[in-house]
């Protein structure tokens, strides 16, 4: 009896969520960008490994849309490594959303990384996540009013 | 076969079953293992449940956030669950539990919930204001500071929306019998009752005769994690055991022999029996009639047997019945100062103090930066409080405040002064006192030295 109360039963949403990402290509294939069943289930399962690895719980599915909708249209990105960089924003997001103390919204931090990657990082993934991202995860920590401010020193 | 079988509720039925803290889990799985609700109502509620989740979540992050931290949400899940809990609570049996289970949803259910802690936490601070309005100037730290501030404290931090199971605060003083299976408002609207019985039994007494029993039980009283209402009624019942007055709380070592005489003999269930009796003729001696009161007097008292119990088999009487201190009278109290603020700081607290709205976070802001008498002198002198709150002020000290502060005055020949403000409201405090009380003040006086 006691496992009927669980907290999320995941079935029903990850049906959802992958016809949510799936229906992404209508939009995606304006940039020659699409994904394939398997590239879906992919980023599912990395969704899935991230929000476990940081101990975090969803209820509703629409990161991944929203991080596919807004990169789609990066200089940086083509269907050579689309697949592989989605399944790595998702993993850093997530990470961040915690190093982030929660502080900033998923919008905002959404928003953040799609500028940094696309002009400080020049679509370099390792100097968003180890850089860009970690200095302004030390910001938000530090109490740094201006956290998106690179060179901000401690308050 | 028996027919008394038939009508006799089953034990999952009862009440005590289900725990405080988990009532809304512990009925659905009761009521599953007895089939009370089937699958199909469980996975209802279960779907339901974390709908009403995702609905405190999406508020808990105001929308700007689909995921949380495990633990956030489990939290906030204890607390939709607490909430349901307390109204579902407010049915007096199982089978309108299960019908309300079965036919209301729990969106409502939680509706209502929280509607029900909204009342309570009105109803506990009122009960509160009550209880600061007649604190006992008992010289227990303790009391005085779990009403002052521990209590205050919860209401200010209680989340009822969010966290409406958790227990912020800080209470220090223990009652005599607490139910530590509560939580929540539900625990702080218990403690409030519970400590309101105790003073009201303890307004029968005069107050420096508590002092002075206190005192007894040991000389540092108001360091102590101790209950007042305890040794009071223990006191009362040896006091009724020797057939004396209730005036004078003091028990001595031949009132003590009398006891053990008429106790010494007697089995567990005997004395119980006896002290029963005891606790009934106490509360006819003082007029007890409030129920509530009179029915936690018999619990109390069931508690107390074992100790007294215990105190005649060990020949230790002396521990339980307590004697007055003797030779006090020679009695020197020291007191030395806190520090001193430097000026530059004590011009800023002053300047806080001013700017407060309410006297209450005055007399907070005083009470946590001012450690010495002659900041405090310097503050009073400082216009920081004005008319009705000098008096507000001085009925938030204890009895010793109050004699350092009326020994400050007298040291400089300031009591007949009526230049500042605070020394009329002073003088005007000490005279609205009891003359029981201002005869205690002015002998303590004399014994303190700096």
């Amino acid at each position: 009896m006691k496992k009927n109360i669980i907290l999320f039963e995941s079935n029903l949403l990850e049906k959802q969520v992958f016809n949510d990402i799936f229906k992404c290509n209508e939009l995606t294939s304006e940039y020659g960008l699409m994904l394939n069943d398997e590239d879906v289930k992919e980023i599912i399962k990395t969704r899935n490994v991230a929000l476990e690895k940081s101990g975090r719980i969803e209820f509703n599915g629409q990161i991944i849309n929203k991080i596919i909708t807004t990169f789609c249209d990066s200089p940086y990105i083509s269907q050579y490594n689309y697949s592989d960089t989605i399944n790595e924003l998702v993993e850093i997001f997530y990470n961040y959303k915690n190093e982030t103390l929660d502080y900033i919204g998923d919008d905002e931090l959404i928003e953040i990384m799609k500028e940094y990657f696309n002009n400080y990082c020049q679509g370099s993934l390792e100097l968003l996540e180890g850089k860009v991202l970690y200095k302004i995860a030390d910001n938000i920590r530090n109490g740094v009013k201006d956290y998106t401010n690179l060179d901000s020193e401690k308050d | 076969m028996d027919k008394s079988k038939h009508i006799q509720k089953p034990s999952f039925f009862i009440r005590n079953n289900f725990s405080e803290e988990y009532f809304f889990k512990d009925i659905l799985v009761i009521c599953y293992e007895e089939k009370l609700l089937d699958d199909k109502i469980l996975d209802r509620i279960s779907y339901e449940r974390l709908e009403v989740l995702k609905v405190q979540l999406k508020y808990y992050t105001k929308d700007e956030s689909s995921s949380v931290m495990i633990e956030v949400a489990e939290n906030l899940m204890q607390g939709i669950d607490y909430t349901i809990g307390i109204y579902l609570k407010t049915f007096d049996n199982i089978e309108l539990t299960i019908a309300e289970l079965k036919n209301t949803g729990l969106f409502d259910m939680l509706k209502m919930g929280h509607d029900l802690i909204k009342k309570k936490t009105v109803e506990s601070k009122k009960l509160l204001d009550e209880i600061h309005k007649n604190k006992l100037k008992f010289d227990n730290y303790s009391y005085n500071d779990t009403i002052d501030y521990g209590i205050p404290l919860f209401f200010k931090e209680y989340d009822d929306f969010f966290a409406a199971n958790e227990t912020p605060g800080s209470i220090d003083y223990q009652l005599y019998i607490d139910n530590m299976n509560y939580i929540g408002i539900e625990y702080i609207n218990n403690y409030l009752d519970i400590l309101s019985l105790e003073n009201e039994f303890c307004y029968n007494f005069d107050i420096c005769e508590i002092n002075e029993l206190l005192k007894g039980y040991d000389k540092k009283c108001e360091l102590l994690l101790i209950n007042i209402f305890e040794l009071v009624l223990t006191n009362s019942l040896g006091l009724i055991i020797c057939d004396k007055s209730l005036k004078n709380l003091n028990i001595n070592s031949i009132d003590r022999e009398q006891i053990k005489n008429k106790l010494d003999n007697l089995s567990l269930e005997e004395l119980q029996e006896a002290l029963l009796k005891y606790a009934k003729r106490c509360c006819e001696i003082l007029d007890i009639r409030n129920k509530a009161l009179v029915n936690y007097i018999t619990k109390s008292t069931l508690k107390i047997t074992s100790l007294i119990n215990k105190s005649i088999e060990l020949n230790k009487l002396e521990t339980v019945f307590i004697s007055f201190n003797e030779d006090n009278d020679n009695e020197v109290i020291e007191y030395i100062d806190g520090k001193k603020l430097s000026n530059p700081i004590f011009r800023k607290l002053s300047e806080q103090i001013r700017e407060c709205s309410s006297i209450q976070d005055k007399v907070a802001l005083i009470k946590n930066k001012i450690k010495s008498l002659e900041d405090l002198a310097d503050m009073l002198n400082a216009e920081c409080l004005f008319e009705d709150e000098y008096i507000m002020y001085f009925k938030s000290l204890s009895q010793m405040e109050i004699i350092l502060l009326s020994k400050y005055m007298s040291d400089l020949s300031l009591e007949n002064e009526y230049e500042k403000e605070w020394y009329f409201e002073f003088n005007k405090y000490i005279s609205s006192l009891s003359e029981e009380e201002q005869i205690t003040i002015k002998k303590l006086k004399e014994k303190i030295h700096y």
